[in-house]
């Protein structure tokens, strides 16, 4: 197999969502000569952008997507420490995490794993994330933006709050919110400046937001 | 939901959370007290006058009684912390249930005896419980079933027969006391989640086995998925359920057109949107509609879509029981 067949492959593998067969793939190529930041945009991105695709299709289902983000994932556990030297290159920071009262971590990981494919630095805050450590945390990296997920009605409400707070404390991250209960017309209501119903939209809208 | 048609729509809130935070009842302690629940339940009656009194086994339960931990927040809904299973291993290891040994079940089984023997006769005793295979992605959690549907699926079989035998050993009782209704959710199976070929080659087969079985005791079995439905709901209906209760996001005409006459639904106000978010008016329009759509010739019981959450406004709640019992009377005339 040479460099661009095993580039095809590697991109096959994630689709498929095999995290035995992506790492050993990534290794192949690096013992190639292709280095870290390449293997990336070259098979990572692309791969997670089908995947993407094939959830909009309704091809694929979380337990598909997600498999495909744990073979991304296993990749990226060798490629990480490599790529540490290529920080400069980030597309933009972002702070992630699920409101506070809310444990539904599924989707938020879907979009932090799209993010770092289409090669944001995200810093993830895990779940039931109380407003405060948002704030904090997007003072603390200088982040672009704040992703803020729900999937409760219940804990969604903590995203105005959200807005609020970093209004009054003037950050400059953008807001983007998503998960099950949010809408396009709940996320204007609030004053968020994006809103992505899917792992996919949620990257497009951070690009989006990322260019002012 | 025994085919035919009422005298009116009948009307019920399906949900105990709200009944009993709006009665005072704090949710991390009110399952253990049989009498306030039964009280509560008394009050509820008196002041809103729903036709079902609802006997509720909450989520945290049997999932609780193999080692899954929980956070209760003050509002809202309790929080999985760990669950019980982390490793497919350690599934062999958990001793099969036994309700004598758990305080909250030994609780629910007085209150729903109590509720049968006071309200039996004059309304529906409607028993309302995550059903087993949502219990499952409690016992384990939601993101690793998700995997191990992928890659373990002898596992998932393993942790569905485990799960489904746990509930029937911990509801058998219930049936027995003579409840009405038995609305049980398999939310782990929504179209939102997994695709409709997951369905029926995982989910499908327990779900009507878990409704053969509730029939054995005369009760009728309602069963609740989350989300838009609609592209499972011809198999739902295939299980043989006598109710289908129904997420606020499905069409409701498409779902009848989908499922015939014979079997009934359940919903499907939209419990953020419009019972939380939404003024008495708001109620009044969506539960008049819903009754059109849903009911214009019985098979139909207006419902929350969904659990409604504890801030919901008892306005709203009452709005929705006072138009389906001013409206509702069938032929439907508005």
């Amino acid at each position: 197999m040479n460099q661009s067949e095993t580039v095809s492959s590697l991109v096959q593998v994630i689709i498929a969502g095999n995290r035995k067969a992506a790492p050993e793939l990534a290794k192949k190529l690096l013992q190639s000569g292709m280095d870290a930041y390449e293997i990336v945009t070259a098979a990572c991105s692309p791969a997670m952008e089908r995947v993407g695709e094939l959830y909009q299709e309704e091809e694929y289902f979380v337990p598909e997507i997600l498999m495909s983000a744990k073979a991304f994932e296993a990749v990226m556990e060798i490629l990480k420490p490599l790529l540490l030297e290529a920080q400069g290159q980030y597309s933009g920071t972002v702070i992630l995490g699920v409101c506070e009262g809310d444990i539904h971590t599924i989707g938020k990981n879907l979009v932090a794993t799209m993010l770092e494919a289409a090669g944001f630095k995200v810093i993830d805050l895990g779940k039931d994330v109380p407003v405060d450590r948002f704030i904090d945390s997007a003072v603390e990296y200088d982040a672009d933006i704040i992703g803020a997920s729900a999937l409760m009605t219940t804990s969604m409400i903590a995203m105005e709050d959200i807005v609020d707070r970093a209004k009054t404390k003037g950050i400059r991250s953008k807001i983007m919110v998503g998960g099950g209960p949010v809408t396009q017309s709940y996320a204007d209501s609030i004053g968020a400046d994006g809103y992505g119903k899917d792992a996919k939209e949620a990257v497009d809208v951070a690009k989006r937001l990322m260019e002012g | 939901m025994s085919g035919g048609i009422p005298d009116r729509v009948p009307v019920s809130i399906v949900s105990s959370a709200w009944v009993f935070s709006t009665y005072g009842l704090d949710l991390q302690t009110a399952y253990k007290d049989a009498e306030r629940m039964t009280e509560v339940w008394r009050g509820f009656n008196r002041d809103f006058g729903a036709d079902a009194i609802v006997l509720s086994l909450s989520s945290t339960v049997i999932p609780s009684y193999f080692g899954t931990t929980w956070k209760f927040p003050k509002s809202g809904f309790p929080l999985l912390m760990e669950p019980a299973v982390k490793e497919m291993s350690e599934l062999e290891e958990l001793q099969q249930i036994d309700p004598s040994k758990d305080e909250q079940l030994q609780a629910c089984y007085r209150h729903g005896t109590q509720l049968v023997e006071e309200f039996g006769d004059e309304r529906c005793v409607w028993f309302m419980t995550t059903g087993p295979l949502s219990n499952a992605a409690r016992i384990t959690e939601t993101e690793f079933m998700m995997e191990c549907l992928i890659e373990e699926p002898d596992f998932v079989r393993d942790l569905f027969r485990f799960s489904v035998d746990a509930w029937k050993i911990a509801v058998k009782p219930i049936l027995e006391m003579g409840v009405d209704v038995v609305d049980f959710s398999s939310s782990p199976g929504s179209p939102d989640l997994i695709s409709p070929r997951m369905y029926r080659e995982f989910f499908w087969e327990f779900d009507r086995e878990v409704i053969q079985w509730i029939h054995e005791y005369g009760a009728k079995a309602v069963f609740h998925i989350c989300g838009n439905t609609l592209r499972i709901i011809e198999d739902m209906a295939k299980t043989g359920a006598n109710g289908l209760s129904i997420d606020s996001m499905l069409d409701m005409s498409l779902a009848r057109e989908a499922i015939g006459k014979k079997t009934a639904l359940v919903g499907n106000l939209d419990p953020a949107n419009i019972l939380m978010n939404g003024t008495p008016d708001d109620v009044i329009a969506a539960s008049l509609e819903a009754m059109k759509i849903g009911g214009i010739n019985g098979g139909f019981v207006l419902a929350p879509g969904c659990d409604v959450p504890p801030t919901c406004p008892r306005e709203n709640i009452a709005a929705m029981i006072n138009t389906a019992t001013e409206y509702g009377g069938y032929p439907l005339t508005y």
